[in-house]
């Protein structure tokens, strides 16, 4: 009776529940800092990437993700790459990002509770924010033309016309 | 049920509010085919059904978080049948505080001390239920406080007869921890210490197919330190910690008779160091890692039953591997499986950015146990391991006692934007010795016994690997795209003899008395052709190929067993020898939503992460159909 009861009370519940939003997350970026969500919406669109060393296709989707902060950074894009490798690799991914020369921003998730928390499954994982911490597209997984997609979802949620970038 | 009631409860009232948020994810794997079951010669193949679905609910008020995962499956791809709340965590954080409630997930330091994690894939869980509170002071002092269970369980890997997919036993420990972290106490520079308390119950047996074996409690206590400096293009870090390990009532594992070769003792202690350093000024970046994890030594007899043996580190424990993980399936499943107990090594790694396309990476890693163990016979005939350890910390040995392992590695990545192609190339070669075996005893004739000279005989494997990992895509017009990979990998297993004459007051150098060695190759090649349009559908076909088994097994020559797929082949003279194929369509229902569709042969192979390495049979002439969605 307990189990039937809790069941029905989840169910009504979940309706009248809101979808689509992005849960409360905290960044721990690659300079030590921690920054929250609500910080970095304020000031504009914002796209979460959650990636891994390991993860050939999500190095490849990278390279993309940080030409759209270069291009769209005055229109107010925040790109925030959460790297979920274990605490372990941050020597190697601060490296990495360095050699690369990527001016977006590098967060750890090394725990992973936050992309548990978004309910990432596989990486790269790919969410795209508008500054009131709605969710406007996400996409797992990468293979290439994703960027091309992107890209548009990016410049709809800016409110800029593709022909004019 | 009780956590059950609980979580659905909260989490009921918890969106009961308007303003509470939700969200879902659902992953479903549904598969049947055939594992195989290793006979040495002529392995069998058993069928099976998986059938794996996990939700994850995650709900959200203000500053309180609960995120859910539950589980069906019966069974698994690999792992125990579960249906119901499988992992919840109830969270609450502002600015001064975090309190986490349920399945903890995390590290302290680098993980020497304490790592929590999972991975499915790999069966491994190392989380504790229970509670971890966190306190900033002042934004430079952080207090945490860790309490709870965690119960996992251990693979094997591949032996003869034995059903991969199931754990091979299972243990539980109850941990506490306290950590305190201090920063910027001298500029950029931060310092941390904690204390952990285990207590737990390990099974321990001597037989892996004998069910005879005894619950034995264990207790550890580990107190360590670590230190990091941080600045724009240096970042350094530290981590020791000591472990003083007690195995209580140690005469009730001698209570069986065929237990008593084996001797432990009540109490011991190790340790473990590592150390990180990175420089990046630029355009290139160089990272230097040492390791030096030295918790328990173990003879080879000892080291035979490895995976039960009670002076083993903790669940909880995880340090780093320090060597390359690779992402290539042939590299990955000849991975080098750490010992976390007694490893000593290093890696570098040196990336480069030549210019806007072109990014170069060079990875070389070596490592070593600390002992080499020889079994010595003295003139009365009387049989004991002499055990010579290395004196030079983080240096690892090349000498075949101490089971060097070494791989070299430099990858290449170029992309070329009017053609939106992108290729990948990489060259690795790596050499680990995977068996050894010495015994020495001393020379004699029939009238005089010389004490100086022993006879060394040592008997070893050697693996030499070269892997050549490639993929290459391409962007077709529409959003079509193309991609090929392809690697290759040549192994050489080298079985050697060798007689040794050692002279023990080193005025003489050693010499060779005989050298047998026998090379047994093999040839490993895998490809997979894909071709889609992003974000709606891509097909692959997939080809994997082994020259010849290490079992003896010939794979696919029977046309009575052909699937489909198989029967097409071989219709256009294909031959199908030691090949396994498959197909697998995906398709977008939306950006969010993938179904994918598998179907033909995979070959089984080491999957690794985090230095943790399990055996994943292969399925044969299956079908695997997934569908993941999250909103």
């Amino acid at each position: 009776m307990r189990k039937e009861f809790s069941v029905v009370f989840l169910f009504a519940s979940i309706l009248n529940a809101q979808f689509g939003e992005l849960p409360p997350i905290k960044f721990d970026l690659i300079n030590g800092e921690r920054i929250k969500f609500e910080d970095l919406a304020n000031k504009g669109v914002v796209v979460i990437d959650y990636w891994a060393l390991w993860c050939a296709p999500c190095l490849n989707k990278m390279s993309h993700l940080d030409r759209f902060q270069k291009e769209f950074s005055n229109k107010g894009l925040k790109i925030v790459s959460v790297n979920i490798d274990s605490e372990r690799s941050i020597s190697k991914v601060k490296s990495y990002i360095s050699s690369r020369g990527y001016s977006m921003l590098i967060a750890f998730d090394s725990s992973r509770e936050n992309f548990r928390l978004v309910n990432g499954i596989s990486i790269p994982y790919t969410i795209l924010v508008n500054t009131d911490g709605k969710i406007l597209y996400r996409h797992s997984g990468y293979v290439p033309g994703d960027e091309t997609i992107l890209r548009k979802k990016i410049q709809i949620a800016l409110k800029i016309s593709s022909d004019n970038s | 049920m009780k956590y059950g009631f609980f979580v659905v409860s909260a989490f009921a009232l918890s969106i009961s509010a308007q303003d509470a948020n939700l969200s879902f994810s659902l992953s479903s794997f549904k598969g049947t085919g055939e594992t195989p079951i290793i006979q040495l010669g002529k392995s069998e193949f058993y069928p099976y059904d998986f059938n794996e679905h996990f939700l994850d609910v995650s709900v959200w008020r203000n500053q309180w978080t609960l995120w859910t995962n539950l589980e069906y499956s019966s069974p698994p791809r690999i792992g125990s049948s579960f249906a119901g709340l499988r992992k919840f965590r109830l969270s609450f954080e502002n600015d001064r505080y975090s309190i986490k409630l349920g399945d903890l997930y995390g590290q302290i330091g680098r993980g020497l001390g304490l790592n929590m994690w999972e991975n499915q894939n790999i069966d491994w869980d190392s989380s504790l239920r229970g509670i971890w509170i966190n306190r900033d002071f002042s934004k430079r002092f952080k207090f945490d406080f860790i309490a709870g269970k965690a119960k996992g369980g251990r693979h094997l890997g591949v032996g003869e007869g034995i059903d991969p997919r199931r754990r091979d036993f299972s243990e539980d420990e109850n941990i506490l921890a306290i950590s305190g972290y201090a920063s910027k106490i001298i500029r950029n520079t931060d310092f941390g210490a904690y204390l952990i308390l285990m207590n737990g119950n390990r099974s321990w047996f001597t037989l892996r197919e004998s069910n005879d074996f005894q619950n034995v409690k264990v207790s550890s206590l580990k107190p360590g330190i670590f230190g990091k400096y941080n600045s724009e293009d240096v970042d350094i870090f530290f981590e020791f910690t000591s472990r003083i390990m007690r195995i209580h009532n140690v005469e009730s594992i001698y209570s069986t008779p065929s237990f008593k070769w084996y001797s432990y003792q009540p109490k011991t202690s190790g340790r473990g160091i590592y150390f990180s350093s990175s420089y990046f000024p630029g355009n290139w970046g160089l990272t230097i890692e040492l390791k030096d994890y030295l918790f328990d030594n173990a003879n080879p007899d000892q080291r035979n039953h490895l995976p039960f043996k009670l002076g083993r580190s903790s669940l909880i424990t995880g340090p780093p591997s320090t060597f390359k993980e690779h992402s290539s399936i042939l590299l990955s499943r000849k991975a080098h499986v750490m010992d976390p107990d007694d490893e000593l090594g290093f890696q570098v790694e040196f990336n480069y950015q030549a210019n806007e396309d072109l990014f170069l990476t060079l990875n070389y890693s070596r490592s070593s146990r600390h002992s080499s163990f020889e079994k010595n016979t003295d003139e009365f005939f009387n049989s004991y391991w002499n055990n010579k350890k290395l004196s030079t910390p983080f240096i690892p040995s090349s000498n075949y006692g101490f089971h060097p392992f070494h791989e070299a590695y430099v990858e290449l990545n170029y992309r070329y934007d009017p053609f939106g192609m992108n290729f990948t190339t990489g060259l690795s070669q790596a050499n680990e010795v995977m068996l050894y075996f010495g015994q020495s005893y001393i020379t004699s004739d029939t009238i005089n016994i010389n004490t100086d000279e022993y006879r060394l005989n040592e008997f070893f494997h050697q693996r030499n690997l070269i892997s050549i990992p490639s993929r290459l895509s391409f962007n077709l017009p529409k959003n079509l795209y193309f991609s090929l990979d392809m690697e290759h990998q040549w192994e050489g297993m080298d079985l050697v003899r060798k007689t040794s004459i050692i002279n023990h007051n080193k005025t003489l150098s050693d010499s060779l008395e005989n050298l047998d060695k026998e090379v047994l190759p093999y040839y490993y090649r895998y490809s997979s052709i894909t071709f889609g349009k992003a974000s709606r559908f891509s097909i692959s076909f997939l080809l994997d190929y082994v020259s010849n088994t290490k079992t003896g097994d010939v794979f696919n020559t029977d046309p009575k067993q052909d699937n489909d797929l198989e029967r097409i082949l071989r219709r256009n003279e294909i031959s199908l020898r030691n090949k396994w194929f498959g197909v697998e369509a995906s398709m977008y229902l939306n950006p969010s939503t993938i179904i994918t569709l598998f179907y033909g042969s995979i070959q089984g192979g080491l999957k690794c992460d985090n230095g943790v390495c399990v055996y994943v049979p292969g399925i044969d002439d299956s079908s695997v159909l997934s569908f993941v969605t999250n909103f």
